[in-house]
């Protein structure tokens, strides 16, 4: 009975005091019918959803079917997003449902339908490759940039942004400063963190790569 | 795995950027994903004005309670059966009318701007009704034609002569050919233009798009905007008085320019500046609107200056754009204020 109670009481916290409140809010706001809060989700996460997609299925035309399904399913149960896990978590999984779907239906007769990590031989083949951090990523495979994006788009959109400032545009700390609209001592700060996060992710990427 | 940060630095520079989905994969999923959302910010609406009836019907269950016996309170009379039954039959009935009405949202009749001005020959298709712009619509203007639209957020998109656009949302224009302008006043909020070269993201920003059969021209004015290429990003911003002007040609190539945000070059956007109220509003308010359309900027002679900017309350009627160089001198001789206009500033004084 007192657990009962203990664990109930866990859950009224759990949902009056979100972990991503920033997501419940954004999500609040969309039901409102906030038309800004609308192209603020749009733009945060659609096209990581897409490179989501592009990392498991091959095909861009599938991909956009795909998605597709997915946006019009999160907003469908949109209302039942509670922020447990953050939103970007919550849209692809449901990206990831619509993929196993999809596949159900047409991948067993469609070879052109073919998703990556249900390919074994490729999965062997990408497992096996150095990533690049021992000096072999100058090629660009494509798999190792599908990791690093996927492992971009996992992060706060800011430590994302910062991060293709500073190393793929070759930016200085003082012109990210100027783009960001932040002082440069923020924007050293926002760099370490990402960096941090960056790394953390692409080892979760790669982990979730080698076990499928 | 990672030695140090410069492992970091070699893989995302190998990696290089996250690619982004086609425009038109961007747009098609756009537009299927509002219609989804206006249904679900519907279908939340009708859920939350549910709950509110029944909210009240069981404050007023509970009221009647008070005074009933217990008998009543938990006898279900045969009234309110079939009362439940009826609403259940509405209910559903409305939803099969609402429900294919809802399913055209997303298409060409999602409400994305309303029409603001036209001056001289403009063609709209499909044609307008009250005004209102829905998602898809095409505008074309002739050799004499001006015209200006303003979207959900607010942005203003003003179209040059021989300019053609399409509509596609309320975040996304399609610039065919021709030139635009857009004013986007809130920082917050941004919209995507996008040309046979690349696209333009602002942030809370003036500029003009100019696309050619052979370039894309982006000149600033105020802000900052994003112009994405194949394989290429570029900011273009405003400095100093300078905004940069980009032009790109079909083989990618970049040349940058300047051009002044008080330069002659932004007449042609005058007329479709919207007059300025002057009623109740203040001389600083003013002097603000007036700053954005001539692109000069405000220098107050002191704090003091500013704050009485702030405080003196104008009256009187409309004030046109293409005026102001002449009335704004004599219209501030009846407050305390004095404003001198030079090349790149409005200078004002006690």
């Amino acid at each position: 009975m007192l657990i009962a109670v203990c664990s109930n009481l866990v859950l009224k916290k759990k949902r009056e005091d979100p972990m991503h409140q920033a997501d419940v809010k954004l999500v609040q706001e969309l039901l409102g019918g906030d038309e800004a809060a609308f192209r603020v989700f749009y733009n945060t996460y659609f096209a990581r959803m897409y490179r989501f997609c592009r990392s498991r299925v091959s095909s861009d035309d599938y991909c956009s079917d795909i998605v597709q399904q997915s946006m019009t399913n999160a907003m469908r149960y949109l209302h039942t997003y509670r922020g447990e896990a953050s939103l970007l978590t919550w849209l692809f999984q449901i990206v990831r449902n619509e993929i196993a779907t999809w596949f159900k239906q047409y991948g067993k007769n469609d070879q052109h339908t073919q998703a990556l990590d249900a390919n074994a031989e490729l999965l062997a083949a990408l497992e096996s490759l150095p990533v690049g951090l021992e000096g072999n990523a100058e090629d660009g495979d494509d798999e190792v940039k599908l990791w690093v994006q996927t492992a971009l788009d996992a992060l706060p959109s800011s430590y994302g942004l910062v991060l293709e400032l500073k190393y793929i545009e070759g930016l200085s700390v003082q012109d990210i400063a100027l783009q960001m609209g932040a002082g440069e001592t923020a924007v050293q700060s926002l760099l370490a963190r990402a960096r941090k996060a960056f790394k953390e992710s692409f080892v979760d990427v790669q982990r979730g790569w080698a076990h499928g | 795995m990672f030695k140090d940060d410069d492992d970091v630095a070699h893989l995302l520079k190998a990696a290089g950027k996250r690619s982004e989905p086609a425009p038109e994969v961007s747009d098609k999923i756009w537009q299927s994903t509002h219609a989804a959302w206006l249904q679900a910010v519907q279908a939340a609406k009708f859920k939350n004005e549910n709950n509110a009836d029944n909210s009240a019907a069981n404050k007023s269950n509970n009221l009647s309670q008070l005074g009933s016996t217990s008998i009543t309170s938990t006898t279900k009379p045969w009234g309110q059966v079939w009362f439940a039954v009826a609403a259940a039959v509405l209910v559903g009935f409305m939803a099969f009318i609402m429900v294919p009405k809802l399913n055209l949202l997303g298409d060409n009749t999602t409400v994305v701007a309303q029409l603001i001005m036209t001056n001289g020959a403009v063609n709209i298709k499909p044609s307008l009704h009250e005004q209102v712009i829905n998602a898809g619509a095409h505008l074309t203007t002739q050799n004499d034609g001006l015209v200006a639209i303003q979207l959900t957020d607010n942005t203003k998109i003003t179209l040059a002569k021989n300019t053609e656009i399409i509509v596609a949302n309320a975040g996304l224009i399609r610039l065919v050919q021709g030139r635009i302008y857009v004013d986007s006043p809130d920082a917050n909020t941004s919209i995507i233009v996008a040309t046979p070269l690349g696209e333009i993201v602002d942030i809370g920003t003036q500029y003009e798009v100019n696309v050619t059969p052979t370039s894309l021209g982006v000149a600033m004015r105020e802000g900052v905007t994003k112009i994405t290429l194949a394989g290429k990003t570029l900011y273009g911003r405003v400095a100093d008085g300078l905004g940069d002007a980009i032009t790109v040609d079909t083989h990618l190539n970049v040349t940058k320019d300047k051009i002044a945000t008080a330069d002659d070059y932004w007449l042609w956007t005058q007329p479709a500046v919207a007059d300025f109220n002057l009623h109740n509003a203040t001389a600083h308010d003013l002097l603000h609107w007036a700053s954005r359309v001539t692109g000069k900027k405000i220098i107050y002679a002191s704090p003091q200056v500013q704050r009485t900017a702030e405080q003196t309350h104008l009256s009187g009627g409309y004030l046109a754009a293409q005026s102001i160089s002449q009335v704004l001198p004599v219209l501030f001789k009846t407050t305390s204020l004095q404003v001198v206009e030079q090349r790149e500033a409005l200078v004002v004084s006690e």
